[in-house]
């Protein structure tokens, strides 16, 4: 895998304009992805490209070889009736992580660009948004200004209020009446581990689901010294804690929450991905793209 | 074993250290980070008890910390228990070295009344605790401090304390410390040392307490006397100047920190000559000159009297005794006749010694100048009758006839005579009839076109240039010299000043008793513009007073001004050897004698005011001043536990019988065991401190 994300997405969240931050992320990363044959073929010509080993010998153009005695393959814009549905969590446990990109932001580029791909690859993209209450922001259309709606969406949501994973949630993967892609981007911080119950909601929709589990460095290190009063960014409640002494149990609970949550995902057989927020978005992109491509098949 | 005791009580004082470590312990625990924080769901059972272990760990280390800084102090206080068997003699003897302070600063008055009597009273209270087997010594705490009392028993010092009055002086009470010290040397193992101080514990005695050193075993008790703001104002100063452009003035300074108003009256040899009143602000100094006119030869006293309601009336008088001398008298020969005084050769010589005039009536000159012509000089000496003491010849075309022969008599009668050379002279009549009195041959007149010469070397120790000797006094190197006389210099004359070539410029040569002095120069501004400098009028001065010293007239410059501080020792000179003599002030006389070199020792005890030295015949050989010394005036005191802290504290030498040195005996001192404790403690406390809680 040669693909790198050129651009960081800290940087990129301090753009307002989130279109502007998907397109060029989803840019970026499909230079990357040199002659990769995640691009779909469809009826409609788009471009050409030089012909590489595995490239149906039907798509050569030989009118072209017959000129200049060189292979290229037409590519076409790919029609296809493949629906994603972006989960986004917006609560106040999101909204954590020191610097330009906190949790929240992340997750918004992440959604962003996630949008982007699958628009410009025709598919119908959707996004809910969850905390306390759940709410479809874009319904999913094919439609090539979606995107738009999306990023506006996307644009003007904030994090607060609680997790809360209930019958308004619920509902709204009730309606995926079509098998389809669901991505859940989301910390997954809910009350007894009722985050669970929206995964296995998903799967029950037969939902190609892929969970990504965005995560700070700090609440992953846990890198604070002496005494440090912690308040729950949801309930307010707060509590003192020696951080040293604290650090050892603390990360003990968090990755073993983590391997819960893992292995509910492979049970589930949802695609689970962590993302820390100075991570680059490669592996959530390509994630994507290999669910989709299996969605196609 | 009896019960603990403190080698160093006041030391425990040190206890209040102990809310440093509660101090630092409440600050750390208000100091935590707030953060804001995404779940706290993975928290808390593991934090919990974290919390615990480190509340407990936090208790411990807080009582750990205040046992070591209580160790620390106790240990310091030195803690020991006496051997003595329970049931024994648990009382030690006492060896108490009081320190009363008799300085002039105890004659004030406070708000409880007189300063020395409650310093007196404080003393015998402390005393009459004391038991029949304690010892006490009695030191007086003057400028140095005195013995009055050994180590006796204390109703002996009572009786001694019957009579003391305060005194005039000064206190030291580092040296007073000092005494003490040395009395308390030598304790057995049943003796405790201790230090009684009463005092007003005045700043100014307090100045030499931190070179002394104490020793330690030696409990220090203070007995501060007197208010801690003492409103006072003192007459600091009064200087009668005798002779031409002297100055006279009266200093009054206030110590108080708010205005005093009084009247001061100075009078002069009990004649007032200043009757104003005065109003001194706040830590003020104000000088106020005097105007003596026309003081009459001889000793004279002035009093300078300030009445004012302040604490202490001692310093309100200062006294002052002074010598005027009489003028000296000089006879310039001026050889124009018949010009305007301008025109005069000898018009600088004579107005540098006496810019107001010649002849008599000019108060307070220091000379007397009268002027003639050369065929008045053998009947001007020969009327002189000895009082005349200088004589002052400009440069003769020729000298008077017979003349030589009178001024060489004057001379070795011990006359000062004064030789100028100039235009005209005859080098070889000069040279012929004053060949016994002139300090050099004088040759041929040596000519110089300008720039001249200058004056390089001259003799600093000579009274001629006594003037010279501070930066104000000129700078001989400024008058420009165009003639001059070669000269060959005579044997036992003396070269007091050159040219910038080393030719001599100024010669002396003793002559019988007298002096001459020869100046190669012009008397007038034609030789030289030595004259038009400021240099000239002191060197005038110097001159006249060393020639006219010989001449048996008043010589009492050193005695001019007469003042000693009460209280203190004071040796005066110029007696005759083994001399008997009497000071008298009016009231009292006391006897003293000049011992072998011609000095007078006076005694301390000598009370403010006017005194006079006279002789067995009742002559009055000089007078004094005695006045309370200026320090006692500033009543700013310090505080008990400030002057306890000033004190450094010593061990006690090895001595024999003493309490250090004798071996296992007298008491078990506990401070070592306390500092290892201390020292367990602090290892605790690092490891419990620099332990991780998991």
């Amino acid at each position: 895998m040669a693909a790198t994300l050129q651009l960081n997405p800290r940087v990129l969240a301090t753009v307002e304009d989130l279109s502007l931050v998907a397109q060029t992320i989803v840019e970026g990363f499909l230079d990357g992805l040199h002659r990769s044959p995640f691009l779909g073929y469809s009826t409609e010509f788009s471009t050409y490209r030089p012909y590489t080993q595995g490239d149906n010998p039907r798509h050569i153009d030989w009118k072209v070889w017959g000129r200049s005695d060189k292979l290229y393959v037409k590519q076409f814009e790919e029609y296809t009736n493949l629906r994603g549905e972006i989960f986004l969590d917006t609560s106040a446990s999101m909204d954590f992580g020191t610097g330009e990109a906190n949790k929240f932001d992340y997750g918004r580029v992440l959604a962003a660009a996630l949008a982007y791909l699958m628009v410009r690859q025709n598919d119908a993209a959707g996004l809910v948004l969850f905390n306390e209450k759940s709410v479809r922001a874009v319904p999913a259309r094919a439609h090539r200004h979606n995107a738009d709606d999306i990023f506006q969406a996307l644009s003007k949501a904030t994090a607060g209020g609680a997790t809360a994973i209930d019958s308004s949630l619920l509902g709204q993967v009730q309606e995926l009446d079509r098998r389809g892609l669901a991505i859940v981007i989301s910390d997954f911080f809910a009350p007894e581990e009722t985050a669970f119950d929206l995964l296995r909601a998903l799967q029950i929709q037969r939902q190609e689901t892929v969970a990504f589990q965005i995560l700070a460095p700090e609440e992953i290190e846990l890198g604070y010294a002496g005494e440090v009063l912690f308040e729950d960014a949801e309930s307010g409640l707060q509590l003192p804690v020696m951080a040293e002494a604290a650090r050892t149990d603390y990360r003990d609970r968090l990755e073993s929450f983590c391997g819960r949550l893992r292995q509910e995902c492979v049970r589930l057989e949802v695609d689970y991905q962590r993302l820390r927020t100075d991570q680059p978005l490669d592996y959530a992109l390509v994630s994507y793209l290999e669910h989709r491509a299996a969605l196609a098949a | 074993m009896g019960p603990f005791s403190f080698t160093n009580p006041a030391f425990l004082g040190g206890l209040a250290a102990l809310s440093v470590p509660i101090l630092i312990h409440l600050l750390l625990k208000r100091r935590r980070l707030k953060v804001r924080f995404s779940t706290l769901r993975f928290f808390e059972a593991a934090d919990q008890r974290a919390r615990q272990r480190r509340r407990l760990r936090q208790w411990l280390l807080l009582a750990l910390r205040l046992l070591a800084v209580a160790l620390l102090v106790v240990a310091f206080a030195r803690p020991f228990r006496s051997d003595s068997a329970p049931g024994g003699p648990a009382r030690r003897e006492r060896r108490v070295a009081l320190i009363l302070d008799r300085s002039a600063s105890l004659n004030a008055r406070d708000s409880g009344g007189p300063r020395f009597e409650r310093a007196l009273a404080e003393a015998r209270g402390r005393l009459g605790k004391l038991e029949v087997n304690d010892r006490a010594a009695l030191i007086e705490a003057g400028s140095p401090a005195r013995v009055l009392a050994p180590l006796s028993p204390p109703a002996a010092i009572l009786q001694r304390l019957v009579k003391l009055e305060p005194g005039f002086g000064a206190a030291d009470l580092g040296d007073a410390l000092r005494q003490a010290d040395g009395l308390l040397a030598g304790a057995t193992r049943d003796e405790t040392n201790e230090v009684w101080l009463v005092s007003d514990l005045q700043r100014n005695s307090c100045v030499s307490v931190p070179v002394q050193s104490l020793r330690r075993d030696a409990g220090l008790r203070i007995y501060a006397v007197g208010d801690a703001a003492a409103p006072n104002v003192a007459v600091t100063e009064l200087h009668c100047g005798t002779g031409l452009g002297a100055v006279s003035r009266v200093t009054l300074t206030s110590f108080a920190e708010a205005l005093i108003a009084g009247r001061l009256r100075v009078r002069l040899d009990g004649q007032v000559i200043l009757d104003q009143p005065v109003s001194l602000g706040p830590g003020s100094v104000t000088n106020l000159p005097l105007s003596l006119t026309n003081v009459a030869p001889g000793w004279h006293g002035a009093e300078a009297r300030l009445e004012a309601e302040d604490s202490l009336v001692l310093d309100n008088t200062r006294y002052a005794a002074f010598y005027a001398t009489a003028p000296k008298r000089v006879l310039v020969l001026e050889p124009r006749k018949n010009v305007r005084p301008f025109q005069e050769e000898t018009l600088f010589l004579a107005k540098a010694l006496n810019p107001a005039g010649t002849g008599e009536g000019v108060a307070n000159a220091a000379f007397v100048v009268d002027k003639c012509g050369p065929e008045d000089l053998a009947s001007r000496l020969r009327a002189a009758g000895g009082r005349l003491s200088v004589v002052m010849l400009p440069g003769l075309r020729q000298l008077p006839p017979g003349s030589s022969l009178l001024l060489g008599e004057f001379v070795r009668h011990g006359g000062g005579l004064l030789l100028f050379v100039g235009e005209g002279l005859s080098a070889l009549e000069y040279d012929r009839e004053l060949a016994d009195l002139l300090p050099a041959r004088l040759g041929a007149v040596d000519r110089e076109t300008r720039p001249g010469w200058r004056l390089q070397e001259f003799d600093p120790g000579s009274p001629i240039f006594a003037a010279f000797q501070t930066p104000e006094g000129g700078n001989l190197a400024l008058p420009e010299f165009t003639r001059r006389f070669l000269l060959v210099e005579e044997p036992g004359s003396a070269v007091l000043a050159r040219f910038t070539d080393a030719v001599p410029a100024v010669l002396a040569r003793q002559v019988g008793h007298g002096k001459v002095l020869l100046v190669n120069t012009s008397a007038d501004t034609t030789w030289s513009d030595w004259p038009k400098h400021r240099s000239f009028v002191p060197w005038m001065h110097g001159l006249t007073d060393f020639l006219s010293s010989g001449t048996g007239a008043e010589a009492k410059g050193n005695l001019a001004q007469a003042g000693v501080d009460a209280g203190e020792e004071t040796e005066l000179e110029g007696f005759a050897p083994g001399r008997a003599l009497k000071l008298r002030d009016g009231t009292a006389e006391v006897p003293a004698r000049a011992d072998a070199a011609g000095q007078c020792l006076l005694p301390a005890t000598l009370r403010p005011g006017l005194w006079s030295v006279v002789d067995e015949g009742g002559r009055e050989l000089r007078r004094l001043a005695v006045n309370p010394p200026v320090v006692e005036s500033d009543l700013a005191a310090m505080s008990a536990q400030e002057f306890e802290e000033s004190v450094r504290r010593r061990e006690a030498e090895a001595e024999a019988g003493g309490l250090v040195s004798r071996p296992g005996g007298g008491r078990k001192d506990y401070s070592g065991l306390l500092l290892a404790s201390l020292l367990g403690l602090l290892v605790a406390e690092l490891a419990l401190a620099n332990r991780t809680l998991s």
